[in-house]
């Protein structure tokens, strides 16, 4: 049986037949991984001022969320598996009580240039607490490829809003679209832009410009 | 037995102060392993592994070189129940900001999930839903009860046998948290119209 790492803290020390000798090199260790500890994440216990506040919270992965108590809240990382990617994101959990609290995820995809894009896109996207991913940014889909609008990068699995705008003057220019997930199933990866009956959205407006915004889950 | 910060005593016998030593070092053990990777692992030991926040009275203030992150409660709209929720206050005491709304309405579940709703910083709820081939004038109400600031439409699928003008459908109406929905008619025309709302 080995005995303990005289390097770690030690929680049951003193012990009753110690001599101070010996319990003196034990307090030093404790209270040197004491401080240790505490100055990760913490400002240093020997600080001029603010001792106790934080510099900065480094999240360990959980397993699960924790339970809240009424009037607490909690904040942690978890492990996200999503369609083709996995990982660690920042959760919040509501106020418990007789329940455990409500999960919601806050972060999201990495976020990340999503690289060359399509002619005729100027592309954003970023996120929203709950799983959704919010696309934003301009489209011309008569110089797109295929006339389609495509949300980089391809994660959504479900639209679930969307607006498009005029950027412009061009009056009865609205386009109607169907959404394409067959490339990639059951992901998402562009709007069409569909002429509709009497407004030839395209060609007759061959150079028209959108404001899009696209909001859509990603799990 | 709990933390003692008045241990050990000038003329406490050393029996005595031995065992207030030895509970003091177990509580604090099991004081910092809360929200903490415990004492005793010497490559983990300071890092959290949760931060659970208790309500605050007051926004803390912070000075020029701070921020805070902290929980403090909000009467929610109209019925004003108090919940809990996270604030970020910016550096030398400014404005509190809302971090977190105090419910959440979204799923996984397919793309004609109706009246799902997020949140943004401010706070703001943010409304998304779509009515598959609704009749013009339809009114939609959102929950969780807002003031709506924004209403986008967009319309998909739209099928239409005979002339019509327009494709465009509009937001009419806008009323603490509905809307009606407004749109040129022609027989057997169909579409489908997803909503982006927002409130606050």
């Amino acid at each position: 049986m080995s005995g303990p790492n005289l390097n770690e803290y030690n929680k049951v020390i003193p012990r009753p037949n110690d001599f101070l000798a010996d319990s003196q090199k034990d307090f030093l260790v404790n209270f040197q991984q004491l401080y240790n500890a505490f100055s990760r994440n913490h400002i240093a216990l020997d600080a001029a001022s603010s001792s106790g506040n934080h510099t900065k919270i480094e999240l360990l992965q959980q397993p699960q969320g924790p339970e809240t108590s009424v009037g607490e809240i909690s904040l942690y990382s978890k492990k996200l598996v999503q369609v083709n990617q996995t990982t660690t994101q920042l959760y919040h959990r509501y106020q418990g009580g007789a329940s455990a609290g409500t999960e919601v995820q806050l972060t999201n995809y990495q976020l990340y240039s999503p690289g060359a894009l399509e002619e005729g896109l100027v592309s954003f996207f970023t996120f929203l607490p709950g799983g959704l991913i919010l696309y934003f940014g301009i489209i011309n889909f008569s110089k797109a490829p295929a006339n389609s609008l495509y949300l980089q990068p391809y994660v959504c699995t479900n639209i679930m809003a969307y607006n498009f705008c005029v950027k412009g003057t061009t009056l009865f220019a609205d386009p109607t679209v169907v959404f394409i997930n067959t490339e990639r199933p059951p992901i998402i990866t562009r709007f069409q832009a569909q002429p509709a009956f009497n407004i030839p959205v395209l060609p007759a407006f061959p150079d028209v410009e959108y404001y899009f915004i696209v909001l859509g889950n990603t799990t | 037995m709990s933390y003692n910060s008045a241990i050990p005593q000038a003329a406490s016998k050393r029996v005595i102060s031995q065992k207030q030593i030895a509970a003091n070092f177990t509580e604090i053990f099991a004081a910092f392993a809360k929200n903490h990777s415990p004492l005793g692992n010497t490559d983990l030991q300071g890092k959290h592994n949760i931060l659970i926040l208790r309500i605050q009275a007051l926004d803390p203030a912070t000075t020029s070189t701070q921020n805070a992150i902290y929980n403090k409660s909000v009467a929610t709209f109209p019925s004003a129940t108090l919940i809990p929720n996270l604030f970020f206050r910016p550096n030398n005491s400014q404005t509190p900001i809302q971090m977190t709304y105090p419910s959440i309405g979204t799923s996984s579940a397919p793309t004609y999930a109706a009246n799902q709703y997020s949140f943004l910083a401010g706070p703001f709820v943010v409304y998304t839903g779509v009515l598959i081939n609704p009749a013009d004038g339809t009114v939609v109400n959102v929950l969780p009860a807002t003031r709506l600031r924004y209403v986008g439409l967009g319309v998909q699928n739209f099928e239409t046998g005979s002339a019509i003008v327009s494709t465009h459908a509009i937001p009419t109406a806008i009323a603490a948290n509905s809307f009606t929905i407004r749109f040129q008619t022609s027989p057997g025309s169909k579409r489908n119209i997803y909503y982006l709302a927002i409130g606050n």
